[in-house]
């Protein structure tokens, strides 16, 4: 039954949970610290992009997607596309008005 | 090759009586019982809902104020439909319409595909033919879901959205209507030079592409611009929608169920009473809805509880369609219902020729469905079979 | 009935009722999970463009807004559920390699920390409401119009995510009791793994959460 359960490979270390982790907890600190910073419009976009960095090593590191099959990625890839056109239809109204 | 009659007592038990009692059904996890629990709570809802709309549509018989109070209309309209929409203070209305329609347009390619799927086996089943372009079929679903949830905005285009936002949504509607036109092309395709077998699921899947066809052509009306302008949020609106989700989703439910009721109770129903009943329906169906696409043209308003005399004529005509059609319904149930108390048990257990491999198990199944691993030397939509006659 | 091409054929018992109770698909599990973190990820979705449309319609409102809020206590928020996502992560990883007590520990620690992660939000919310700041309330409703939006925001989305967080904490205690009565072991982790796939997507969207409401100000 083991098999099935389709992991090629090692479990993962426990030490590469931690160092994921810790890098969160910077990268944090780090949109915290910025937040202090005069920057204005830029700054939403400089924060969202920190916490886009964020996502990214939680959903490929703690939900496992780094280490399974090409799939799941595609399926993120899909939905991710899917959100953005939303985006983009619903400010095609409102950035043209 | 042939798929062998069954025994005309199974040997296994049924999923209708391996185990009996309500406690047995409300926590069962055979998926043909929950399939049958959400039958019924569909049809009640819909009964439920067609009751609302034969009562407001008799006060339509008549211009002026009579039978039930506007209030009770407004409220009969709204519930017959389940509207939901509770504008928020303040804040941009137009937002929350994008968010409304962002889910509620998807919801209904999420009603009529899987109809799409059953008219893909009545259709194969009743020609006697291999399906044609099984891949563009299975791909057009795809197109489908996927554009359809992009199209959203069309039913906003004179809400106030921008010009170009209005542009994008309606070249999208016009690119998701492609994708049903393959269906309805490969079905019509399946069926020439087929060896068509109108049996009442057949009727009902040949009306479906009929009755869909219409709805959808009208809401290339309502997805161009400059229509739209004079036909949003009049009767024609509804007629459009009746027409797809009714005459599109519906019609192919109730042929479903006379499709898979034999295979679901092992009985099977009168077919001149069907007939009778496919006929009436699409009557009643086309006086119903048919009239308010001209009345929309005209300048009727929808959801109002009352009008001016000169629409008379296309409520006064709808409300009697509703009649007949409700009558045509009931007369379908009930053809159907009574086959559980007395009807006929099927001689064979695939008594349509079908190739799909439920036609393969007794009627109705044993709870495992596969007692014996079926036969999977042939597709599901690959002919011919040996049929006997029902 | 067809079976799921990537399972190994002689996995599966034969045909009856008995042995369907047995029948495990771990594939088709956690392709069903992401499918359903799908749902989630839409409607938490169609909620962030409401703030993304407000924002741009009110912007120096929502800035405003945002300076009402404790940066500290999102802060440290935001510190717990990263945390949290560690211990769970640790938990998985645990139970891979069939250490039960290491796992129903880390699951412990998670759901501590979940726990915090409401506390702190209950204190702020009620903090809120000590000063009168709730939906319909008269200082609410004297405030300028785009800074009722954002707080109208605020309290449903937080509020929504902190229902998610609730319901992460249930699926916690009950992955924790399959593993107690050994449901749940490391040949039949997927209860497990989902769990681990909610809480993180729960963290997930309070990644964006955070830096939306309490630092734009």
């Amino acid at each position: 039954m083991a098999a099935q359960h389709e992991k090629a490979h090692p479990p993962i270390p426990y030490g590469l949970y931690f160092k994921v982790w810790v890098a969160l907890i910077l990268l944090t600190v780090l949109t915290i610290s910025i937040s202090y910073a005069n920057m204005h419009q830029a700054r939403i976009l400089v924060a969202l992009m920190i916490a886009a960095v964020k996502i990214l090593l939680v959903v490929l590191y703690f939900m496992h997607v780094r280490f399974e099959r090409p799939l799941y990625t595609y399926m993120i890839i899909v939905v991710i596309v899917t959100y953005g056109i939303f985006i983009v239809l619903t400010f095609s109204d409102y950035a043209y008005r | 090759m042939t798929s062998t009659p069954a025994p005309l007592t199974p040997a296994l038990p049924t999923y209708l009586n391996v185990r009996r009692g309500l406690v047995s059904w409300l926590t069962t996890t055979n998926h043909k019982r929950i399939g049958i629990m959400y039958l019924c709570g569909i049809l009640f809802f819909f009964l439920f809902g067609a009751a609302m709309a034969v009562t407001f549509r008799l006060k339509l018989y008549s211009p002026g104020l009579h039978f039930i109070s506007n209030e009770t209309y407004n409220r009969l309209l709204t519930l017959h439909g389940v509207a939901l929409f509770d504008p928020s203070r303040g804040g941009d209305p137009v937002l929350f319409q994008h968010l409304f329609w962002t889910y509620s347009h998807p919801a209904v390619y999420i009603m009529i595909l899987p109809a799409m799927g059953v008219a893909s086996e009545i259709i194969p089943t009743f020609s006697r033919k291999t399906i044609f372009g099984y891949k563009y079929i299975a791909f057009s679903s795809v197109a489908i879901a996927s554009i359809g949830s992009l199209v959203w905005g069309h039913h906003m285009f004179t809400a106030g959205m921008s010009e170009f936002a209005r542009v994008i949504f309606s070249f999208l509607t016009f690119l998701v209507a492609v994708p049903s036109a393959v269906k309805v092309f490969n079905w019509l395709a399946t069926m020439y030079r087929g060896s068509i077998y109108l049996g009442p699921p057949m009727v009902f899947a040949l009306m479906f592409i009929f009755l869909f066809s219409i709805g959808g052509l009208t809401g290339l009306i309502l997805g161009s611009l400059a229509t739209n302008i004079h036909v949003h949020d009049t009767a024609f609106v509804p007629a459009h929608f009746h027409y797809t989700m009714f005459g599109g989703a519906m019609v192919v439910f109730f042929g479903a169920l006379h499709y898979w009721w034999p295979k679901m109770f092992g009985r099977m129903y009168d077919f001149s009473r069907a007939h009778l009943s496919e006929m009436l329906f699409f009557i009643g169906f086309n006086l119903t809805y048919f009239p308010l696409f001209l009345a929309g043209m005209h300048g009727m308003p929808r959801r109002y509880a009352d009008y001016l005399p000169e629409f008379t004529v296309y409520h006064r005509t709808s409300t009697i369609g509703s009649w007949i059609m409700v009558s045509a319904i009931l007369l379908m149930l009930g053809n159907l219902v009574v086959t559980l108390f007395n009807g006929k048990r099927v001689k064979d257990q695939n008594p349509w020729g079908g190739a799909t491999l439920e036609w393969q198990i007794p009627s109705p199944p044993p709870s495992s469905n596969f007692v014996t691993p079926p036969d999977l030397s042939r597709g599901p939509y690959e002919y011919p079979v040996e049929v006997q006659d029902p | 009935m067809s079976q799921h091409a990537t399972v190994s054929p002689d996995a599966h018992a034969p045909h009856d009722s008995a042995a369907h109770a047995e029948h495990y698909d771990p594939v088709a599990c956690k392709i069903g999970m992401w499918l359903f973190l799908f749902t989630e990820v839409l409607l938490f979705g169609t909620l962030f463009i409401a703030f993304a449309v407000y924002l741009t319609l009110y912007h120096f409102d929502f800035s405003a807004g945002s300076r009402q809020l404790d940066k500290l206590l999102g802060a440290a928020n935001t510190m717990i559920l990263l945390t949290s996502s560690l211990t769970m992560a640790l938990s998985i990883a645990a139970m891979e390699r069939s250490n039960r007590r290491l796992s129903i520990t880390a699951l412990t620690v998670t759901l501590l920390l979940g726990l915090a992660f409401l506390g702190i939000k209950s204190y702020e919310w009620h903090h809120k409401f000590e000063h009168d700041l709730y939906p319909r309330s008269a200082t609410m409703l004297a405030k300028p119009y785009g800074q009722q939006v954002f707080y109208g925001l605020y309290y449903t989305m937080t509020g929504l995510h902190a229902l998610h967080v609730i319901i992460g904490c249930a699926a916690i205690v009950s992955a924790m009791i399959l593993i107690a009565n050994g449901r749940v072991h490391a040949s039949r982790i997927s209860y497990l793994e989902n769990t681990g796939l909610y809480w993180h997507l729960v963290d997930v969207i309070w990644i964006l959460l955070f830096p939306l409401f309490y630092l734009i100000g």
